[in-house]
């Protein structure tokens, strides 16, 4: 019962080997990433984990940075795009071609203007891509000119690949749900190269394989490469969860601290708080689930500097000089000290904790060189520089924290932050729910800075550096699928008569009755429900249904809006 | 203590399903002022004509009869005083700002409170603009605070409050394009696109339209125009509005202005429902 998971991450692939009776890790494994051939930097990884029977393996999973560096690069551009009802407005930055067509649906999901079949079928005869996306107006309240486009697309190009954007998104703006759908089929082919490539590469059957979703759960490679677009940001959801599971906690708040930033995520009953609106990936929002995760610049290589004649810290990132291959070259004049423009190199907190021998990591005599040189120029006492710095990190990190906890954003140097400060006669003490899990390499040093802030047990667990790996394999399949029935009354001979609209894949059906509605919309949501399980290869499951109904008080009567139907199952 | 009939009915109709036993006694001894005195009134202290003119008369003797002028309703002897103060060489952003529009708060206040009304409002707008013209005269353009449109849902001819809410925004700075009443969805739309609206406020008066201001607020969210409609009116609650996306709902025609300010701030819908409610 061996299980692999490996995560790709920006700088470094990490992996492990698991054995999932005695949940021990067996191997662990770090590679550099090689971000423009993924492919390789998993296989080597694979191999640094030197698994006996690749065929045996009973879990493999994976999560990539694929999904997320595609959006972000914005490079490929192989898509067409099918808008249906409306032009959108920036559709070249991302479609290599794009069709509108007429054919409008209205809110409640009735038919406006019919779709003009004809100049569509021409239009996509036309065109020379393989890959199409499709979005109409309104599809989500009826999706029936998407899945008719779907169809004639295939009846003209049998072998290419469709997406349609209500597939993929439940809510309101059409070239929102267009962006995603053309993101994802971009993706398809590459998603698809990727897994086959390593389905060859490792000899691990596909059947075995998972792919991690932003949100925290497992998807089989068939679906992963169905909607790959789902895949976004599933690093940081990876080390979330595996700093959850090695803490041995189903609720957590987990501090990621690395070089560059610190993310925290809120953990409850071993699953991910999902973020309200969705993932931010490169500036534009995916309607697609992903954890809510509050990003601050902060972490070991976070640059340290003399502004005003006063220590600071600043935003970007520089190598810490404790670290450098010839640091004392760097040092040779006093430029290190200052935030100029293009420095690669300069003063860090992984140098402060160095000198301050509140860790371990790097060369001492060069940290300490550097720090003295820092009071000097700043004429401060060595001591008062060092606590000042601390004091500074301290009061960024805490912010941070409060920021995830509160889910809103506390102004730097504001009266939030002064109050978490504290000074000498008043301290502000933290009481948080969960206990607080930290991981990344420089995480012990930057979390005993708070300890003294924290009221509740702070967790560093061991093999902290492939929590994220670890992430991949520790959590399941989650499949939840939401019909809503929608009451659209109309008005007959001045009585108000309710009408229930319920949109499904296959297009909009209205019902008369409430309770035959619902009953619809259980039956299309534990449908879809069972086919993504099963595609998802989990046999035993059980399926969790809700039924809720929005309502509203309107001169002493209740008014019904809609009913909710969702469906939800777990399992390995 | 009777404030609008609007309000008074729809108080009572509150306490009918809230406590039918007293509702039923209250109605069998003819005790309707009772009703809409118990309600309401109990939180907040009102305050009274002679303050509430207090609190926005301006201190400058001048100001204050351009602003006193205002509030009655004079065109004629604003249009005069506003002219003199232009000649003794005020500035005219400033008279604006501190003579003009204290007048019209002034106004609109009251109408909240329920001691001025409809006709009230719309002659102290119309004086003010009076003022507001010879200003522009000598200014050029006044730099508005950002740019709307207002409409009546489709089927819905009652524009009264409609055009209560247009007044009060343009006399808060807010360029505003009156669609008029018996709108439908799509020519708010395209007005929209076309004009570069930042917010639309929409109402009605009748429960049969109310739809069509939730199948606005959604085409705008479906078009991705991040424009969202202020709704309000007297079929409408908030109740109401908050069943659907795109929207935030508005009692007083000085909440439409509350709503305008932080919409054109950069705020979405969402942040501005949490701030306001």
């Amino acid at each position: 019962m061996e299980a692999v998971g490996i995560d790709v991450g920006g700088t470094y692939t990490d992996g492990v080997l698991f054995d999932l009776r005695s949940k021990k890790i067996i191997r662990k494994a770090k590679v550099p990433t090689r971000p423009e051939d993924l492919r390789s930097s998993i296989l080597r990884c694979f191999a640094a984990l030197e698994v006996r029977s690749p065929a045996l393996l009973s879990r493999f999973c994976l999560s990539t940075t694929l999904a997320t560096n595609a959006v972000v690069e914005d490079a490929r551009r192989d898509v067409c795009a099918i808008c249906i009802g409306m032009r959108p407005r920036h559709p070249a930055e991302y479609a290599a071609e794009t069709i509108v067509v007429d054919g409008r649906v209205g809110p409640t999901g009735l038919v406006e203007v019919p779709l003009d079949e004809e100049a569509l079928r021409n239009a996509i005869k036309r065109s020379g891509e393989r890959s199409f996306a499709i979005s109409s107006f309104f599809a989500t309240r009826n999706p029936q000119n998407e899945v008719r486009a779907a169809e004639m697309v295939l009846e003209e190009h049998p072998n290419a690949s469709v997406v349609k954007g209500s597939d993929l998104v439940g809510t309101l703006g059409m070239e929102e749900r267009l962006y995603i759908a053309v993101k994802n089929a971009e993706l398809i082919h590459i998603m698809s190269g990727l897994i086959e490539a390593i389905r060859e590469g490792t000899k691990v059957p596909g059947s075995v394989t998972y792919v991690l979703k932003g949100d925290g759960t497992l998807v089989s490679t068939e679906e992963a490469a169905m909607r790959p677009i789902f895949t976004v940001l599933s690093g940081p959801a990876a080390s979330a969860l595996g700093g959850a599971f090695l803490a041995g906690a189903k609720d957590a708040l987990v501090v990621d601290i690395g070089g560059t930033t610190t993310d925290i995520a809120l953990v409850q009953g071993g699953m991910l708080k999902l973020s309200e609106d969705g993932a931010v990936v490169g500036g534009s929002r995916l309607r697609v689930e992903s954890a809510e995760m509050t990003t601050r610049a902060l972490g070991g290589n976070t640059e340290i500097f003399c502004g005003d004649g006063r220590p600071k810290l600043g935003h970007r990132a520089v190598v810490p000089l404790c670290l450098a291959s010839d640091p004392y070259r760097h040092m040779g004049d006093r430029s290190y000290l200052y935030p100029l423009a293009g420095k690669k190199h300069g003063i860090t907190p992984t140098d402060l904790f160095c000198a301050s021998g509140r860790s371990d990591f790097g060369d001492r005599k060069v940290a300490s060189a550097a720090m003295a040189a820092l009071a000097e120029e700043c004429e401060l006492p060595l001591p008062t520089l060092n606590e000042v710095l601390e004091d500074t990190l301290r009061s960024r990190l805490l912010r941070t924290i409060a920021e995830t906890l509160l889910n809103r954003q506390l102004p730097e140097r504001g009266d939030g932050e002064a109050v978490l400060r504290g000074n000498g006669m008043f301290r502000t003490v933290l009481r948080i729910g969960v206990p607080l899990v930290g991981i990344g390499a420089p995480v012990a040093a930057f979390l005993d800075l708070i300890r003294e802030h924290v009221d509740g047990p702070i967790i560093i667990p061991q093999d902290h550096e492939v929590g994220n790996a670890l992430g991949a394999i520790c959590t399941e399949v989650h499949g939840r699928k939401e019909v809503i029935v929608r009451n659209e009354p109309m008005w007959i001979d001045g009585r108000e008569v309710p009408h229930y609209h319920v949109a499904v894949a296959g297009g909009l059906r209205v019902f008369a009755d409430r309770d035959q509605a619902v009953g619809y919309a259980l039956e299309q949501a534990t449908r879809a429900l069972r086919d993504y399980m099963e595609r998802s290869r989990v046999q035993r499951y059980q399926v969790v249904s809700e039924v809720r109904d929005i309502t509203y008080l309107e001169m002493g009567q209740k008014r019904h809006v809609e009913t909710i139907v969702s469906v939800s199952a777990g399992g390995m | 203590m009777v404030r609008h009939m609007d309000i008074l009915a729809e108080e009572m109709l509150k306490i009918r399903s809230r406590d039918p036993a007293r509702y039923k006694r209250l109605i069998q001894e003819g005790m309707l002022a009772e009703l809409g005195f118990d309600v309401g009134i109990k939180t907040k202290a009102q305050a009274s004509v002679d303050e509430v003119k207090a609190k926005f008369r301006p201190k400058d003797p001048s100001y204050a009869a351009i602003s006193d002028s205002v509030i009655a309703g004079k065109r004629a002897r604003t249009k005069e005083l506003v002219a003199t103060s232009l000649q003794q060489g005020k500035d005219p952003v400033d008279l604006v700002t501190n003579a003009l529009m204290p007048g019209i708060q002034t106004q609109c206040e009251l109408y909240d409170l329920g001691k001025a009304f409809v006709p009230e409002i719309l002659m102290s707008n119309d004086a003010m603009q009076g003022g507001i013209e010879l200003c522009q005269a000598q200014l050029g353009d006044i730099p508005k605070k950002g740019k709307l449109a207002t409409f009546v849902a489709e089927g819905d001819l009652h524009d009264i409050g409609k055009n209560i809410v247009a007044a009060i925004l343009r006399a808060n700075g807010f360029d505003v394009i009156d669609l008029g009443r018996d709108v439908p969805t799509a020519k708010v739309i395209e007005t929209t696109k076309a004009q570069g609206i930042q917010m639309v406020s929409g109402s009605t008066l009748m429960s049969t339209t109310k739809a069509g201001l939730k199948s606005t607020a959604e085409t705008l969210e479906e078009e991705g125009l991040k424009v969202p409609l202020a709704c309000g009116g007297a079929a409408v609650s908030r109740a109401f509005v908050d069943t659907f996306v795109n929207s935030i709902y508005g009692k007083s025609p000085l909440d439409a202005v509350k709503i305008a300010t932080e919409v054109c701030e950069g705020k979405d819908w969402k942040e501005v429902r949490k701030d306001l409610y």
